[in-house]
C-alpha cells in the first residue's frame, strides 16, 4: 500500500484547471523531486497533496498509515517570518498544531519537538530568536517543524530558495540523510539539478500535466539524449 | 482635582475605577489581539475598524438607541470586519485599499448622519478625539470590558498554540488541519469589540495606537512570542495607567495622554535597543 496515491488526479478551479492527469504513487522509504517551470502547477499539486484543494477530477489516496494531517509540510518562506519575534523552540514545537482541541503541548509533543531539534542539530539554538537566524539555520528549524509533525513524509517547497550555494548544500545533505538514516519519505519542489542527481529516487517533471514520471535514472537518461546536462 | 482626592469621595472614587478598569481592560486586549495582528501586517484593520466605529456610533444614534450606542455599535463594526475578511480573501480588492475605503466610507456617514441629526456635538467630538472627562464611560462600558477580558483570556488560554501558529505561518496550520478562517473570525469579532468599548475614553481616531505601540514596544524587548504577548499586555496596561492619572492631574483628554505615554515608550526602547545593537555589532566586528 503507497502512502500517497493519484489517479487521473486534476487540480484547480472550475475555469482554470492547473494540474491535471496526474498518476502517481508514492511509496514509503521513496524520494521524489517534483520539477518545473514557474506556473506549471507544482504549487498546486502540492496543495492538492496536503488536501488544502479538493481535486476537481479523479482522485487522490492516502494510505499505509498516513493520515491527510500528518504531512511534515515545509513552506515556501513568508514576508511575516522575516522579523517574528519566536523562539526556536517555539517554531520547532508548533508542528505539534493540529485541528483539535489541545490548549498545550503534551509532555509526548515536546519529546518529539526536542528529537527534532537534536536530529537537525539545533537544540543547543533552541532559545534563540529565529529572526536572528542565517537562512540556512532558518531552514532547518522549519525542517524540524515540519518533521516534529510527522515521522512518515515530508512535503518539501522550494526549501533551499534564497540560500547561498554552501547552505544549499548543507540543507540537501541534511535532507538526504533523514530519508537515508532515518527512513522519511521525502517528495520535494526544487529547481536544483545538483541535488536531484544526488538524492533522488523518483522524478516528475509538470507541465500543467505530467511530462516525465520515473526513475532518476531514466530522467537523467533523457537529458543526456537530449544533450541538455543534468543542470 | 487630584487622583487622590478623587478616591476619597466615594461618588468620585466609583466613577474613577469604573473608568480606570474599562481602560486597563480595553488596554490588554487591544494589546495582545494587536500581536497577532502587527505580526500578520493586519494592524491597518485595526483602525479602520476604529473609524467604522464612528460610522456606527452614528448609525446606533440614528436609530434612536440613545443609551445603547454601544451595543447597538459592537454588531456594526463586526458585520464591517467581516466585510473586510472576506474583501481580501476573496482578493477583490487589496487589503490596505478595501481598508480605506470602509474606513473613510464608515466615517463620511458618520458625520452625514450627525450633520443632518444632532449637528456636530461635544458627542461627537468626544468619539473621534477620546472623551474630555471619564463621566461619560457607563457601567454598561464597565460590563462589556468585563466579558472583552473574560473573552480574549478564555481565547488565548485555550487556542495559544493554535494563535502562535496562524500568526506564524498560515498555509502550514491550514495543511495541519488549523481551522484558520475561525481565528481570523475571532480575533476580528474580539477587536471589533475592543475598539467600541474603547472609542468613548481614548478615541476612535487614537484607538488604534493601543493596538499598535504595546507589541512594537515589546518585539525591540522579547525574543519569544509568548514574551512579546505578555510583555505587550504589560506595558500597555502600565502605560494607561500612567497616561490616565496624569491626565486626572493636568485636565487632560485620557485618550491623547494615554497615546502620548504609549508613544515616548516607545520611542524609549527603540532609542536604547538600537545603541545596544550598534555596540554589540561594534564588538562582534571588532572580534572582541
Amino acid at each position: 500500500m503507497a502512502l500517497i496515491k493519484c489517479e487521473g488526479l486534476a487540480l484547480g478551479y472550475e475555469d482554470n484547471v492547473a494540474v491535471r492527469g496526474v498518476d502517481l504513487t508514492v511509496g514509503r522509504g521513496d524520494y521524489l523531486f517534483i520539477i518545473g517551470e514557474n506556473g506549471s502547477g507544482k504549487s498546486t499539486l502540492v496543495k492538492g497533496f496536503l488536501g488544502l484543494i479538493p481535486p476537481v477530477a479523479g482522485k487522490i489516496e492516502y494510505g499505509d498509515g498516513l493520515r491527510r494531517g500528518g504531512i511534515g509540510y515545509l513552506p515556501q518562506k513568508t514576508d511575516i517570518q522575516r522579523d517574528f519575534p519566536a523562539s526556536v523552540r517555539e517554531v520547532v514545537l508548533s508542528g505539534c498544531v493540529s485541528g483539535g482541541l489541545h490548549p498545550f503541548y503534551t509532555r509526548e509533543d515536546k519529546m518529539r519537538a526536542h528529537d527534532a531539534m537534536m536530529r537537525l542539530g539545533i537544540h543547543d539554538i533552541e532559545k534563540k530568536s529565529y529572526r536572528e537566524l542565517s537562512g540556512g539555520q532558518q531552514q532547518r528549524v522549519l525542517l524540524a517543524r515540519a518533521l516534529t509533525a510527522t515521522k512518515t513524509l515530508l512535503l518539501l517547497d522550494e526549501p533551499a530558495s534564497g540560500l547561498d550555494p554552501d547552505a544549499t548544500e548543507e540543507l540537501y545533505k541534511t535532507i538526504g540523510e533523514l530519508h537515508r538514516r532515518d527512513g522519511v519519505t521525502i517528495i520535494t519542489v526544487s529547481h536544483d539539478m545538483h541535488a536531484l542527481a544526488a538524492e533522488a529516487e523518483h522524478v516528475l517533471r509538470m507541465k500543467t500535466s505530467p511530462v516525465f514520471y520515473g526513475t532518476r535514472e531514466e530522467y537523467l537518461d533523457v537529458c543526456r539524449r537530449k544533450g541538455e546536462g543534468i543542470g | 482635582m487630584t487622583v487622590i482626592e478623587m478616591l476619597r469621595d466615594p461618588v468620585l472614587a466609583k466613577i474613577l475605577l469604573r473608568a480606570l478598569f474599562v481602560g486597563a481592560a480595553v488596554s490588554v486586549s487591544a494589546s495582545v489581539l494587536g500581536v497577532t495582528m502587527v505580526l500578520r501586517r493586519m494592524s491597518m484593520i485595526g483602525d479602520g475598524l476604529a473609524h467604522a466605529g464612528f460610522g456606527a456610533l452614528a448609525i446606533a444614534t440614528l436609530c434612536g438607541a440613545a443609551g445603547f450606542e454601544t451595543e447597538v455599535s459592537i454588531p456594526i463594526v463586526m458585520v464591517t470586519a467581516l466585510f473586510l475578511l472576506f474583501l481580501s480573501e476573496r482578493g477583490i480588492m487589496g487589503g490596505d485599499a478595501a481598508v480605506a475605503v470602509v474606513s473613510t466610507g464608515m466615517m463620511t456617514a458618520g458625520i452625514l448622519i450627525f450633520s443632518f441629526t444632532t449637528g456636530y456635538t461635544a458627542d461627537m467630538c468626544s468619539s473621534l478625539f477620546g472623551s474630555a472627562s471619564i463621566l461619560t464611560v457607563t457601567d454598561c462600558d464597565l460590563w462589556l470590558s468585563v466579558a472583552l477580558s473574560a473573552a480574549v483570556a478564555a481565547v488565548f488560554l485555550l487556542f495559544y498554540t493554535k494563535i502562535f501558529s496562524v500568526t506564524f505561518d498560515e498555509t502550514f496550520s491550514r495543511a495541519a488541519g488549523v481551522n484558520v478562517w475561525a481565528y481570523k473570525i475571532m480575533t476580528a469579532a474580539l477587536i471589533s469589540v475592543t475598539v467600541v468599548v474603547g472609542m468613548e475614553l481614548i478615541g476612535s481616531l487614537m484607538i488604534s495606537a493601543l493596538v499598535v505601540f504595546p507589541t512594537l514596544t515589546a518585539m525591540r524587548l522579547c525574543r519569544s512570542f509568548r514574551g512579546v504577548l505578555i510583555t505587550a499586555g504589560v506595558s500597555s496596561v502600565l502605560c494607561f495607567l500612567v497616561g490616565f492619572i496624569l491626565s486626572c492631574e493636568l485636565s487632560l483628554p485620557a485618550g491623547a495622554s494615554v497615546v502620548a505615554v504609549d508613544l515616548t515608550v516607545y520611542v524609549a526602547v527603540s532609542a536604547v535597543s538600537s545603541v545596544r545593537g550598534a555596540r554589540r555589532r561594534r564588538r562582534m566586528l571588532s572580534g572582541r
